[in-house]
């Protein structure tokens, strides 16, 4: 009786994908039961996204906990389900799974290396994912990993392009590119006492996305802005995207083969696995279908497999002759196939290292090199998620250093609405006397527009202190993105500081340009497909009368 | 174009230098941030070291103070996290400051639990652990704004403490008046100050030490 792989495989990850957005969600709702606002707050959310995956998180978590508490019937058990969702957290990249620590190797490597201490604690988390990546070898990047459906999105999109006769490239990378990453990652993390690998690790960068996803989801409703919105993420999702991007149009897979440093290291554990592909020689028929289907790039018909190998069983799947099995193996493929070992070796392997070794630092430096900052503008995401203003009013309290100066500027409310009249609270103070500046100062504030043009919306306004403080009273015209300017004169000249406000939710002018550039995509894949269409209709020979 | 194997060698050494210089070359820009971290955290140096920026202490945290520090949560807060403390937990204490996992059953306090490396050391949820264990900042009390040592008796913040009466006690007109030993840095009084700015603010050890 043959299993069937795929479907499971698939669902395994799909589970994986949707509790990096469930364990979130989990833990947000597992705080309004805790502040005792849920119910207030699914009644005034009703029919919004935001109140039915409240609704749909408490029907799932209360399934199998008689309802009823403190003697009252119908109670919802709030102690029962606080105490099992405790059981629920993390992402790919730790969690914890029905009570159960787990931790990738990849965060534990690098943790220790580190730190340069093995800790009890990650030790417990380690044990199951190490042992699992011992005995059945790299199986968490087949298996678990859920970057392997966005890349297996990726792969179909490379097909329909194939189909549009647009041929993308094939580039062929290193595939030892992955462990020379790994080792300057865990080099690194040893000198510096600083883990980086993770801000390149898909995975984690997934779940850490997913989690500022609903994080922001829920914040922006407790301000008033209910609905779906594409807000919370970081530059992180622009390096997911640019990493999708390549996969489409340089080679399919080649982060998962060729670079990623979490493979390289599971492809090391993995390397004497217990559970390895096997070929039946006898039984093979040599229709190499099991080469092209394998996602690892492997050749499993040309023994010997080697320790690349996830056990994503696609090649035992299928094969036709069912030669191809999964069995329990201490040494790899031992019998060459008649002829086919003498097949031609890769003879470029080594030749296209350097290029990719560069590719690898340049890539991991630019990576580096973006500021979040600037780089969360580029997705189109709107200034969203400054405050939480649960149950409070949004908080705006910054601070900057002049001299001896400290600057305090805070607002009220931390991010206003158009309009309505706010309050802006300027307090200045001598860091080491402590003592507080009392001339008067000047304020103004700008409304940023795109491409740098600012328009004055207040002041400039000369203040003087009362109670030690300078009070303005502003108002502003439109959401957007506002600049406070302050001058004050420090002793030595006069000093000028500019503070960030925000307004509303403005959105980003890169939402159009992402837009537009979406759209113009579509519309230039569909005037690709009508010429196709029309150039074989016309290559199509049409029976003439004579 | 074929290679030999020294100048893979070679050529892999090369990029390995590039790539480590680059990456020292940031190291100035790190850690910038001075936050306040979850309870029982390592000191700064050792818990960045240790944290694996998981975000699982975040969302234990029944009380939802825990932040990933992005450049969109620091914001309000002027802070600007630099490569090194991208997505570490911190708190904002004037957002949501720690309530000791106070009203939760548990024998500890969550996030410490919930921590996979230690870089939140386990704290149980006893006052006397949590006194000696917890330092996650001091409170600094600001006698030019703070009304009760301007003619107005007000007093939030001392009934805001946990610690009441070690931490924080009640002087003429309710007047907070710190022990610098007791505070645990929680930032409860910071919540809950009724002045703006707040007069009472939670400093990070290390800027509270100078």
């Amino acid at each position: 009786m043959r299993v069937p792989i795929w479907p499971c495989r698939r669902s395994v990850q799909v589970l994986v994908l949707l509790s990096l957005f469930a364990f979130p969600l989990l833990a947000r709702y597992r705080h309004y039961l805790y502040a005792r606002q849920l119910d207030k707050l699914t009644e005034s959310w009703s029919g919004t996204a935001q109140g039915k995956l409240l609704n749909a998180t408490d029907a799932a978590v209360r399934v199998g906990i008689p309802d009823g508490e403190g003697g009252v019937p119908s109670r919802r058990p709030r102690r029962a389900i606080l105490e099992r969702t405790q059981n629920f957290h993390g992402s790919a990249w730790s969690a914890r799974v029905f009570g159960v620590s787990m931790t990738d190797p990849l965060a534990g490597a690098e943790c220790a290396l580190a730190s340069r201490a093995c800790t009890g604690v990650l030790l417990v988390g380690l044990a199951i994912p190490l042992v699992a990546t011992l005995l059945l070898g790299r199986i968490y990047c087949g298996w678990i990993c859920p970057m392997d459906i966005l890349f297996g999105l990726g792969f179909k999109i490379r097909k329909l392009l194939e189909l549009l006769e647009i041929r993308p490239w094939s580039v062929r990378f290193w595939k030892g590119s992955k462990v020379v990453l790994l080792g300057v990652g865990l080099l690194f993390a040893l000198a510096c006492g600083l883990p980086l690998l993770h801000y390149l690790y898909p995975p984690a960068l997934l779940g850490r996305e997913a989690h500022g996803f609903v994080t922001a989801l829920f914040d922006r409703a407790e301000k008033g802005h209910l609905g779906w919105a594409l807000a919370g993420m970081t530059a992180a999702s622009l390096f997911l995207l640019g990493l999708l991007l390549a996969d489409i149009a340089m080679s399919p897979r080649f982060w998962c083969n060729c670079l990623c440093p979490g493979g390289a290291l599971y492809s090391l554990l993995g390397c004497f696995r217990l559970l390895k592909v096997r070929r039946d020689p006898e039984a093979c028929t040599l229709c190499s279908r099991c080469n092209e289907v394998c996602p690892r790039a492997l050749k499993p018909m040309v023994d010997p497999i080697g320790m690349e190998c996830d056990n994503c069983g696609l090649c035992v799947e299928v094969c036709p002759s069912q030669s191809l099995a999964f069995r329990m193996a201490l040494k790899d493929n031992g019998f060459p196939a008649p002829g086919v070992r003498n097949a031609p070796r890769e003879e470029k392997k080594l030749a296209a290292a350097p290029k990719n070794v560069v590719t690898a630092a340049l890539l991991g430096l630019a990576w580096l090199s973006i500021d979040s900052t600037q780089a969360h503008h580029i997705l189109g995401l709107p200034h969203y998620c400054y405050d939480k203003d649960y149950p409070q009013t949004p908080v705006l309290k910054l601070v900057e250093n002049v001299g001896n100066w400290e600057v305090q500027l805070t607002g009220f409310p931390g991010n206003p609405k158009p309009g309505m009249r706010t309050h802006l609270t300027v307090y200045i103070t001598d860091r080491t006397t402590r003592s507080v500046y009392s001339k008067p100062l000047t304020l103004s504030v700008h409304r940023q527009l795109v491409l740098g043009r600012e328009e004055r919306v207040y002041g400039p306004e000369e203040a003087m202190s009362s109670q030690n403080l300078f009070k303005l009273y502003p108002t502003y015209p439109a959401d957007g993105n506002y600049q406070v300017t302050l001058s004050f004169e420090d002793g030595e000249g006069l000093s000028t500081l500019r503070f960030p406000l925000v307004v509303g939710e403005p959105g980003s002018p890169w939402a159009v340009v992402f837009g537009s550039a979406g759209g113009l995509a579509c519309f230039l894949v569909v005037v690709r497909a009508v010429r196709i269409k029309r150039a074989r209709r016309r290559a199509t020979p049409v029976a003439v009368t004579p | 174009m074929r290679m030999t194997r020294r100048e893979f060698v070679k050529n892999t050494a090369a990029a390995g230098v590039v790539l480590t210089a680059g990456l020292v070359s940031l190291r100035p820009g790190f850690a910038r941030a001075e936050c306040i971290r979850p309870p029982g955290s390592l000191p700064e140096e050792s818990f960045l070291s240790r944290c694996i920026r998981c975000g699982r202490c975040a969302e234990a945290c029944p009380n939802r103070c825990i932040t990933l520090l992005t450049a969109g949560a620091g914001k309000s807060f002027s802070v600007l996290p630099g490569q090194g403390d991208q997505s570490t937990p911190v708190i904002f204490p004037r957002q949501q400051a720690c309530n000791l996992c106070n009203g939760d059953k548990g024998a500890e306090l969550l996030c410490t639990a919930a921590c996979p490396t230690g870089a939140l050391q386990l704290v149980k949820k006893d006052p006397e652990e949590i006194q000696a264990k917890v330092r996650m900042g001091k409170a600094r009390v600001d006698t030019n704004l703070c009304y009760s040592y301007n003619g107005k008796s007000c007093g939030v913040c001392v009934r805001a403490c946990p610690f009441t009466r070690r931490a924080l006690r009640a002087g003429i007109l309710e007047q907070p008046q710190l022990d610098p030993d007791y505070c645990v840095g929680c930032g409860l009084c910071e919540r809950v100050c009724i002045r703006y700015p707040q007069a009472i603010t939670v400093v990070p050890i290390a800027r509270g030490k100078v």
